[in-house]
């Protein structure tokens, strides 16, 4: 037995490393991981893996709305693109799109969230108001507000939807800051003197991880959903550059001919948004000790 | 003195009113010394300790007196002076090392940022500094234990690494609130021989707090005890133990346990429970339960005045008497 323990403590190390050993025992959040992780090569080498320009327009007449085939996985579409092409360039859009934006909404929703929480009193109730405004007004229509003003571009709608959309994550992270904040060992840190940014930065956010990287991973979910949202109804990434959503939408009229054009857009859309849900899930389960613990008693 | 805390008034704002856990303390700590303070729990023994270094928790606050530690003001201090002062002038060590330490970080880390922070000191020199500290501090394999998180030690070892924490920076005070409170008894005696050591390796003054007057005695020079906000007896452990003067005090030392000697005989115990300090007793707050008291104690709190050997506050003790 003494054997044992110490086997035990020799395997485990940090915190960091038991939640991801954790984690790795969830098949369904482990295998959506890497199904994310195909999806993200995929898009960061579409060049090479693209059989077909996904813009270009040939002989449209011989080659418009050609179903599935060993030449065209996902068949062809109005303009006889083909559709496996021009999804491997979407992926680009749509993944960075969902994935730096929710990194910028995240980022900017811990900080101001850490900070408010943190300061508390007059400055806390002052932020925390006006994030109630930001919240009380629907994200979309303001989405829809500042895409009708700007010109879209994948840069800009990064910027759009990462910066409508930090709110929540600020009013989540200040709750999660002031039970921190009233912990030991931040009361510890105090009296040896660490300054208020140091604090910040090195025992509040880190202790506030957890539920950022939870939230995280949804978070990139309503970002792609949203893109493709804005893009379906012609407001985001505007054709010939595919996302998507404009793909799922270019389909929408010839759904009856040709289910092909709006069906495979479509599902990596649906597959995508349920593996960043299910990471967000495991990563839930992985984080928080306590809960994991439960599934055993 | 080192430190000297002169007629220090902290107050809590209720919603159904206000009290005052310090209430006008005055005592110093001289370079060197280790003073205890010893107290029921809610005698405001810890906030003492919270106000010296202006950590009252919401929705308390320092309301009047001073505080002067080498020539600072340490009330009117901001920012950096401040903080240069927390941790590098005075170390504080907390009851409960599970909750005080950090669990995401190792602790060599913790140890190594506060050299970083208050002496200067690169990443690796404070690396090598927490290693040589926490050997020092009788943790074996200290290369091995520096690169441990706070759940892999035991809890006398993560009592030491908090200690390794507190005195980093090198202060010349040291405030342990309870250090071994949340010990088993065996590791509570190492607790103390550790900070015995501590004070003559590197000449810190400790100021002890605790519920455990048997624990403070083994460390302490000089103690202060304190009931109900206020300071009742000042004065060297070898008086004192002697001869007690406040019933309260006297009252404590009776309920200590013997081994040997007093084995067999029944405990002293002091009669009725702490005071709620929202609705203190008139005059002397510990008239109620005290076996001598008077008309007079019932209608003016006794000042703390010198008795001879020591201060002690109770008016059948005065000099008149």
């Amino acid at each position: 037995m003494g054997a044992d323990v110490g086997r035990k403590r020799a395997t485990a190390r940090s915190p960091w490393e038991m939640s991801a050993r954790r984690f790795r025992a969830n098949r369904l959040a482990l295998w959506s991981l890497y199904l994310i992780a195909i999806f993200i090569l995929a898009a960061i080498l579409a060049p090479i893996l693209a059989p077909y320009d996904p813009i270009a327009i040939g002989d449209v007449m011989a080659t418009r709305f050609q179903s599935p085939s060993w030449a065209h996985p996902f068949g062809t579409d109005e303009f006889g693109r083909d559709l496996f092409s021009r999804a491997l360039y979407g992926a680009r859009v749509s993944l960075s799109v969902g994935i730096l934006a929710m990194l910028l909404a995240t980022s900017i929703g811990s900080l101001y969230g850490a900070v408010s929480g943190f300061l508390g009193g007059i400055v806390d109730g002052v932020m925390m108001r006006v994030v109630d405004v930001w919240i009380a007004f629907p994200a979309f229509y303001l989405m829809l507000l500042l895409v009708g003003v700007f010109e879209v571009s994948v840069p800009v709608l990064i910027l759009i939807l990462g910066l409508t959309a930090w709110p929540p994550t600020a009013r989540f992270i200040r709750g999660e800051i002031l039970s921190l904040r009233e912990r030991d060992y931040v009361q510890a840190a105090r009296a040896m003197g660490l300054p208020a940014h140091r604090i910040i930065l090195r025992h509040l956010i880190p202790g506030a991880l957890s539920p950022v990287l939870v939230t995280g991973a949804l978070a990139v979910a309503g970002m792609i959903g949203a893109e493709a949202g804005l893009s379906f109804l012609g407001l985001g990434i505007s054709p010939p550059t595919p996302s998507w959503g404009n793909m799922v939408a270019a389909g929408k009229d010839a759904l009856s001919a040709a289910w092909w054009v709006s069906f495979f857009p479509g599902a990596l859309l649906t597959i995508t948004l349920i593996a960043f849900a299910l990471v967000a899930d495991g990563l839930r389960d992985a984080l928080d000790p306590k809960a994991a613990d439960q599934k055993f008693v | 003195m080192l430190l000297s805390v002169s007629d220090l008034r902290t107050r809590f704002e209720l919603e159904d009113g206000e009290l005052w856990p310090v209430n006008g303390v005055s005592f110093g700590v001289a370079s060197g010394e280790t003073l205890g303070l010893v107290g029921e729990s809610g005698s405001g023994k810890s906030m003492v300790a919270l106000s010296i270094l202006d950590l009252v928790p919401s929705p308390g606050r320092v309301e009047s007196g001073e505080v002067a530690f080498e020539g600072l003001d340490l009330l009117s201090l901001t920012g950096a002076a401040k903080r240069r002062v927390r941790g590098g002038g005075i170390g504080m060590v907390f009851q409960d090392p599970t909750v005080s330490l950090n669990p995401v970080y190792r602790i060599g880390d913790q140890i190594a940022d506060v050299a970083r922070l208050h002496r200067g000191l690169g990443k690796a020199a404070a690396w090598r500094d927490a290693v040589r500290l926490l050997g020092d501090l009788g943790i074996q394999q200290p290369e091995k234990r520096a690169r441990a998180y706070p759940f892999e030690l035991s809890g006398g070892m993560r009592q030491r690494a908090q200690i390794a924490v507190a005195v980093a920076g090198r202060p010349k005070l040291l405030i342990a609130d309870e250090p071994t409170t949340a010990l088993d008894a065996t590791v509570q005696a190492e607790i103390c021989d550790l900070l015995k050591h501590i004070q003559g390796e590197f000449g810190m003054s400790i100021l002890l707090i605790s519920h455990d007057l048997a624990m403070v005695t083994d460390v302490a020079d000089r103690i202060m005890v304190m009931y109900a906000g206020r300071i009742v007896e000042i004065g060297h452990w070898t008086a004192i133990s002697r001869e007690p003067r406040h019933p309260y005090t006297k009252g404590l030392i009776g309920a200590i346990p013997h081994l040997g000697a007093g084995a067999g005989r029944l405990l002293d115990s002091i009669r009725g429970t702490a005071p709620d300090l929202a609705d203190l007793p008139t005059g002397c707050a510990f008239h109620p339960r005290c076996p001598e008291a008077d008309e007079d104690c019932r209608s003016a709190v006794p000042p703390l005045e010198d008795v001879g050997d020591r201060l002690c506050a109770c008016y059948r003790v005065g000099p008149g008497r």
